[in-house]
């Protein structure tokens, strides 16, 4: 048993923890009433309401143990949050209780995590290499630094790298397309390396990693989506909406007139219906924007549930459970 | 598919030169680096393993051959770029240009065609109503 400064220190981590999983709960919950509404805003609020979600359950995790801490004890609001809710041991902790419990599962859980996002980037960054090594080709890049050509059939471009991301793309690609048309691709892929894409996206998948499987596949794929509307749109700066998104439309055609066995160039990895959204989205471009106000007012209204709500499982735990 | 730097190299080595022992190979790429005979021979050992080179025995060595077309590994390559975190409706850490739905048919890649000729023809009807 633990009754020191290390032991206010677990037990504000514990209690980061628990209001962590209260908030993961309550934006699950609110995920199935609000999720289908957040399609008919513009691609900006849709991000921002992405990015609540995601964070959602950090945020509510700390500033939840900020409430609980001893930080501003003596303060009015620490009394005021006291006379509603408390955590009745902050100077002892127990490794063998649940509190303990839960925070050993909980760095289990983190440190599997990130080894399995390391090996993937590993693997990954070793294919990089590998198509480097084997297929880059003479430069038909038009001049652009961080494109590379691909000496390959394949019609395939794509933008990976996660601190100096690199667009390839593939001579497939390049040889299909007429001159204008390459030119959105490449715009399209440096606008990906510009918003650093695939950084985010892995930020994104590990941070949403804690939620339940569906609804963090979800986010990821909204997410995914959020990135090419946005790449869409920094082409349309330079080319018509319509040409960028016939272009769109030629490069699935070349991709599906691919015989079945090259069809290792699957990268069909946001589903059924991306390419219809993308296409619509670029002619007739959602515009209802939301107030800032509202992810704000909506966190505040969610960290009060999750504040009551860690007092009362913790209080109902206790009640059944002790901590020796 | 992971493979190491001598892998690489053996792998366009027998590409150019196909059917080809161990020795011959070491003696290729010493030109390049510093490895041992048993170096090469694992790493042959390690592609062979791996589905990529296939060998036949004459006399008392092995005469490899690479099992995969150039392009076809980098087909695998770029497919393997995706996948690693494509599984089970996880996200590409790539970020592709376009998105191949299997589930898109001729039909609907029609339709947006149509959609978006629709749209090229009410734009240029509102130039020339502009005009």
């Amino acid at each position: 048993m633990l009754i020191s400064d290390l032991a206010v220190i677990m037990n504000l981590i514990t209690i980061a923890l628990l209001g962590f999983f209260v908030g993961a709960l309550l934006l699950t919950i609110a995920w199935t009433v609000f999720g289908k509404l957040i399609g008919s805003y513009s691609i900006q609020s849709q991000k921002t309401l992405i990015l609540t979600w995601v964070l959602g359950p950090w945020v509510l995790g700390l500033m939840t143990m900020l409430f609980f801490s001893p930080l501003f004890e003596g303060t009015a609001i620490y009394n005021w949050v006291e006379s509603v809710v408390h955590w009745h041991h902050l100077y002892v902790f127990q490794f063998s209780s649940w509190h303990g419990v839960s925070v050993v599962l909980f760095v289990l859980f983190s440190i599997a995590l990130i080894a399995i996002k390391g090996t993937q980037l590993y693997r990954q960054g070793n294919a990089i290499n590998t198509l480097k090594h084997f297929s880059m080709a003479d430069d038909q890049s038009q001049g652009r630094r961080n494109v590379q050509i691909i000496d390959s059939d394949i019609p395939t471009a794509f933008t990976a790298g996660l601190f100096r991301p690199v667009c390839y793309v593939a001579k497939g690609m390049a040889d299909n397309l007429s001159d204008k048309e390459l030119d959105i691709v490449m715009e399209h892929e440096l606008a990906h390396a510009r918003n650093r894409d695939p950084l985010t996206k892995l930020l994104i998948a590990f941070l949403s990693a804690y939620y339940p499987k569906r609804l963090a596949q979800l986010l990821n794929t909204k997410y995914a989506l959020l990135t090419e509307h946005i790449a869409d749109q920094a082409t349309v700066i330079c080319h018509s909406a319509e040409d960028v998104a016939a272009t769109l439309v030629k490069v699935v055609r070349l991709n599906t007139a691919l015989p079945k066995n090259a069809s290792n160039t699957s990268l069909s990895f946001f589903g059924g219906n991306d390419i219809s959204q993308r296409v619509q989205q670029l002619l007739t471009p959602t515009r209802k924007s939301l107030p800032v106000i509202v992810p704000i007012a909506f966190m505040t209204v969610m960290l009060c549930f999750t504040i009551v709500a860690v007092d009362a499982t913790h209080h109902l735990v206790e009640s059944v459970f002790t901590h020796s | 598919m992971f493979l190491g730097e001598l892998e690489k190299q053996v792998l366009q080595y027998l590409w150019s030169s196909p059917g080809v022992d161990v020795k011959r190979v070491h003696a290729e790429l010493s030109k390049q680096r510093d490895s041992s005979l048993n170096t090469v021979q694992s790493a042959l050992e390690r592609l062979f393993k791996k589905g990529l080179l296939s060998r036949e025995k004459q006399g008392h060595a092995y005469l490899y051959r690479a099992e995969i077309a150039r392009d076809d590994l980098i087909a695998k390559l770029i497919d393997s770029v995706a996948s690693d975190f494509v599984s089970k409706g996880e996200n590409s850490l790539i970020a592709a240009f376009s998105s191949v739905s299997t589930e898109m048919d001729e039909e609907q890649l029609d339709q947006l065609e149509q959609l978006i000729e629709i749209q090229r023809q009410q734009l240029k009807k509102g130039d020339s109503g502009a005009d």
